[in-house]
């Protein structure tokens, strides 16, 4: 398989299918990251959309001095930035309360229990919605940390910013989530036992 | 007060080894610290389970026209089983909620959608009407003035149990026991949607898996089939090249 750095120097030699291998090999990684950025689904994919047009359209301008994924995601925070500040609202979708156990058997699969998907669901919800309560800077620090593996030099680099920042900003959003998915989980034990029947999943039993 | 970017680098293995065992050192002897990359190890597993929905990619730049090709929204690739399995889906749920029954009886309310009934919701067959059926007409009649009455003494007695029921319960116990039963009955309810719609998905997929292995099989007897007609029209052409050549 081709590098990064190969398929980008057929690219600018004009070899379309080479980038078009990137668009495949990157448009996972960059939609997540608009995704958890805006929290819009729809947004995420023209944000994506874009992010790989202004790539195209600037190959010329990129010498390498960077990774070809690092100005991805420059490419990608520019327009999430650009978005935030042009719909002027806070991003993140607002999760909604409990969990829809129809909408969740529609999307199973394999012998996944009920069980296992309720409990990987509101899991999931209390950290997007404790995600959305972070400051930009701190929730894009922990987005490019956590789910895209970045060191801390390369968040710094990417962002314009000294280490010393980049770590203060993930030390303190850390706390902040630590906090704030403790006492969610703490709410949804206790929501659990007023309904009286420990689990939600319990009232509905495995299905395998 | 403890270094913290030390114990950043630690979490996230961004120490050299040096720092490294200095911090497993500082962590014996330091309990909130052990606390914190304790607490803050969970908080990143937490963090896992938070994954973006399933995208509708595949963007493809294309040299003629300067543009994005935009992939066709899910339900225009969607194959024909996957809309059937849709399909049926609607159905199955207008069905049960056009089929929902609310019971109120002495144990509670006791909300039923057609599946959880017996009978299914069979409508009985309209009798045919004749003139020898007057004297049955009559006799039903009878009958039906009979049970009225055995209705209305019941009545009297379910009144009775209820008043004294209401008694020993405040409205406010009453209206919490019926919102939990009602409460109850939504969560089976739903339980019961859910396990149906997994089936119907493992049914669908297992039906998608048979259509495609007879797809594929299909798809082979073609090609042999037009490998076979190839060679046919090769020898009839060499034939007549032959033929035309003798002349």
């Amino acid at each position: 398989m081709m590098s990064d750095e190969e398929l980008v120097a057929r690219s600018r030699g004009g070899d379309l299918d080479s980038f078009n291998q990137l668009v495949l090999r990157w448009e996972r990684p960059i939609y997540a990251l608009a995704y958890r950025v805006i929290g819009r689904e729809e947004d995420a994919r023209d944000v994506t959309q874009e992010t790989f047009l202004r790539a195209f359209r600037a190959l010329s301008g990129f010498k390498g001095q960077a990774k070809f994924s690092s100005w991805l995601y420059r490419i990608t925070l520019n327009l999430c930035r650009d978005w935030i500040r042009r719909e002027r609202r806070t991003p993140i979708a607002q999760a909604p309360e409990g969990v829809d156990l129809v909408e969740l058997a529609g999307e199973a699969v394999g012998t996944v229990s009920i069980d296992e998907l309720v409990s990987r669901k509101e899991l999931g919800r209390a950290v997007a919605k404790a995600m959305a309560l972070l400051p930009d800077e701190q929730r894009t620090a922990i987005i490019l940390k956590e789910y895209h593996g970045l060191t801390f030099q390369e968040i710094a680099d990417l962002l314009d910013c000294p280490l010393s920042t980049v770590k203060t900003r993930l030390y303190q959003g850390l706390t902040v989530l630590r906090r704030h998915l403790e006492e969610a989980d703490v709410a949804r034990a206790e929501q659990a036992r007023a309904r009286g029947t420990g689990t939600l999943g319990s009232a509905v039993g495995s299905t395998n | 007060m403890c270094d913290k970017d030390l114990l950043l680098g630690y979490l996230y293995d961004e120490l050299t080894p040096t720092d490294r065992q200095a911090f497993d050192r500082h962590l014996t002897a330091c309990a909130a610290c052990r606390d914190e990359v304790v607490g803050l190890r969970g908080t990143r597993t937490d963090l896992m389970s938070w994954a973006p929905p399933e995208p509708d990619l595949g963007f493809e730049i294309v040299r003629s026209a300067k543009t994005v090709e935009v992939p066709a929204r899910w339900w225009r690739r969607s194959p024909v089983w996957g809309l059937a399995a849709a399909a049926m889906i609607t159905l199955a749920v207008s069905a049960a909620i056009a089929n929902l029954e609310v019971k109120v009886g002495t144990d509670g309310v006791v909300v039923l959608t057609g599946w959880n009934r017996g009978d299914g919701g069979q409508v009985p067959a309209a009798p045919s009407a004749s003139a020898s059926d007057v004297q049955r007409v009559a006799a039903v009649e009878a009958r039906l003035k009979e049970l009225e009455g055995q209705l209305a003494a019941r009545q009297a007695a379910v009144a009775v149990t209820a008043s004294t029921v209401t008694g020993r319960m405040s409205d406010a116990e009453i209206l919490r026991l019926m919102r939990q039963t009602v409460s109850d009955s939504e969560q089976r309810q739903q339980g019961e949607l859910a396990r149906r719609i997994l089936q119907v998905n493992r049914d669908t997929e297992s039906a998608r898996r048979a259509d495609m292995d007879r797809l594929l099989v299909a798809y082979r007897q073609l090609q042999g089939t037009n490998f076979e007609t190839s060679q046919r029209q090769k020898a009839l052409e060499e034939h007549f090249i032959r033929v035309g050549m003798q002349r």
